[in-house]
């Protein structure tokens, strides 16, 4: 279980997470939807220890540290590979410092998606290189796979396979909590979905949940944004003067 | 060799381009520190001598300068920029892991301890360990032209009194 416990993060006073309180059993495959700015990345990061903040990350009850780091990973649209090294080099790179790497799954993704794995990362197309970041985050060998915006830059046909083959591939124990702005797309797999905005967190619901209530995902997400379906209509009325459609 | 060199190097860093500027910046320091040591040491030397029926003889009672007098510092300079350059290498190592992606991250996720002050700091290191060798080495090499060339009777008693002296670059700076 990832327990994030009333956690606060600022930056330069300026609040960025207020007392979020989380829990992520194994298991689960979770989006993670906010606008942008709201902390989806913020939460991320400090779940993972690269931000300070106040409060408690755990891990099975034992805080985050390098005992136990291992059982996370993290896959970003900034990318955390190295762009000089090759695929194979990482897998070596992985290999060595994740002792529960699988080459089993790096080889199988890579050979799907028809990556090369001799060439550095840098001289690959955006998408390649995204379908990398996934793929470490993926053999990794961990139990919580943290993927924050990772298909930006990947065409829709691509982003479809991804998801298909990550519900194939993964184990019961595994949970992937997936931070993206492509709700409607990724509705149909995810398990739950975590709301986030100006660092609070403002919707948590099992998309059984939803179903059962005969709500499509996206109108959960606009209901508790309270989003105002005039607003465009409005804005262009004050812009043009018109009345506008 | 190599392989050891990518273990304390961040991964995918080209080293050729360290390693290149290290044995440029080691040759200029050697070529700096000969030409310093010999202009100095000649000039010395030639006070020793005088010409006497159109032979160079020595002087009576001349004696040259001590070893550290002769030299002062500034014949291990190129060495000690050399060292300043290579801790400069630091640096750029740990931005590469900012350069075109945030690989940072995964270093800071990495299980083992210290992982990026070893692929930063190791390599610089022992470069920095290396250099400083070489650095006395070459000193004993101009102390053996120093001792070999300079006639027996116009060496002082303690040629290599304060000898320590010949690497207080700071002091020459001040």
């Amino acid at each position: 279980m990832l327990e994030i416990n009333i956690v606060k993060k600022s930056y330069i006073n300026k609040p960025a997470l207020s007392d979020v309180k989380l829990s992520f059993p194994r298991g689960e495959i979770v989006g993670l939807f906010g606008e942008n700015g709201a902390g989806k990345t913020t939460l991320m990061k400090c779940a993972l220890g690269l931000l300070t903040y106040k409060g408690n990350v755990t891990l099975d009850g034992a805080p985050i540290t390098k005992k136990n780091i291992e059982k996370l990973s993290f896959a970003t649209g900034e990318h955390s590979f190295f762009p000089e090294l090759t695929g194979a080099g990482h897998r070596d790179f992985y290999k060595e410092h994740f002792p529960a790497f699988s080459d089993k799954r790096f080889q199988g993704l890579t050979e799907f998606f028809g990556l090369p794995l001799h060439r550095s990362l840098r001289a690959l197309s955006t998408g390649q290189k995204n379908q990398f970041e996934v793929i470490f985050a993926l053999s990794q060998g961990a139990d919580y796979i943290l993927m924050d915006e990772p298909f930006t830059g990947n065409d829709v046909f691509n982003r479809e396979d991804f998801y298909k083959v990550l519900l194939g591939i993964l184990e019961p124990h595994e949970t992937v909590i997936l931070s993206t702005h492509l709700i409607e797309e990724v509705a149909d797999f995810i398990g739950r979905a975590v709301l986030i905005r100006a660092g609070r967190i403002v919707g948590d619901v099992k998309t059984t949940e939803l179903e059962d209530d005969g709500k499509k995902l996206i109108d959960y997400v606009k209901e508790t944004y309270m989003y105002q379906p005039d607003r465009v209509s409005r804005a262009l009325e004050q812009i043009t003067g018109e009345d506008a459609l | 060799m190599k392989k050891l060199m990518q273990r304390l190097s961040p991964p995918g860093m080209n080293v050729k381009a360290e390693k290149a500027i290290t044995v440029i910046c080691l040759i200029l320091s050697a070529l700096w520190g000969t030409l310093y040591f010999l202009t100095n040491y000649i000039m010395e030397r030639d006070v020793l001598f005088t010409v006497r029926g159109g032979k160079l003889v020595p002087k009576q009672g001349a004696v040259i300068s001590e070893f550290a007098m002769t030299v002062d510092p500034g014949m291990i300079f190129g060495f000690y920029v050399t060292m300043l350059i290579i801790a400069g290498f630091t640096l750029f190592r740990l931005a590469y892991f900012y350069q075109g992606s945030k690989s940072i991250y995964l270093m800071r996720r990495l299980p083992q301890k210290g992982e990026t002050a070893k692929r930063v700091l190791a390599l610089p290191a022992l470069w920095i360990a290396g250099t400083a060798l070489i650095m006395l080495l070459f000193t004993g090499l101009m102390a053996a032209v120093y001792l070999l060339a300079t006639p027996k009777g116009c060496l002082p008693a303690q040629p290599f009194k304060d000898v320590w002296e010949v690497f207080a670059c700071w002091k020459s700076i001040s």
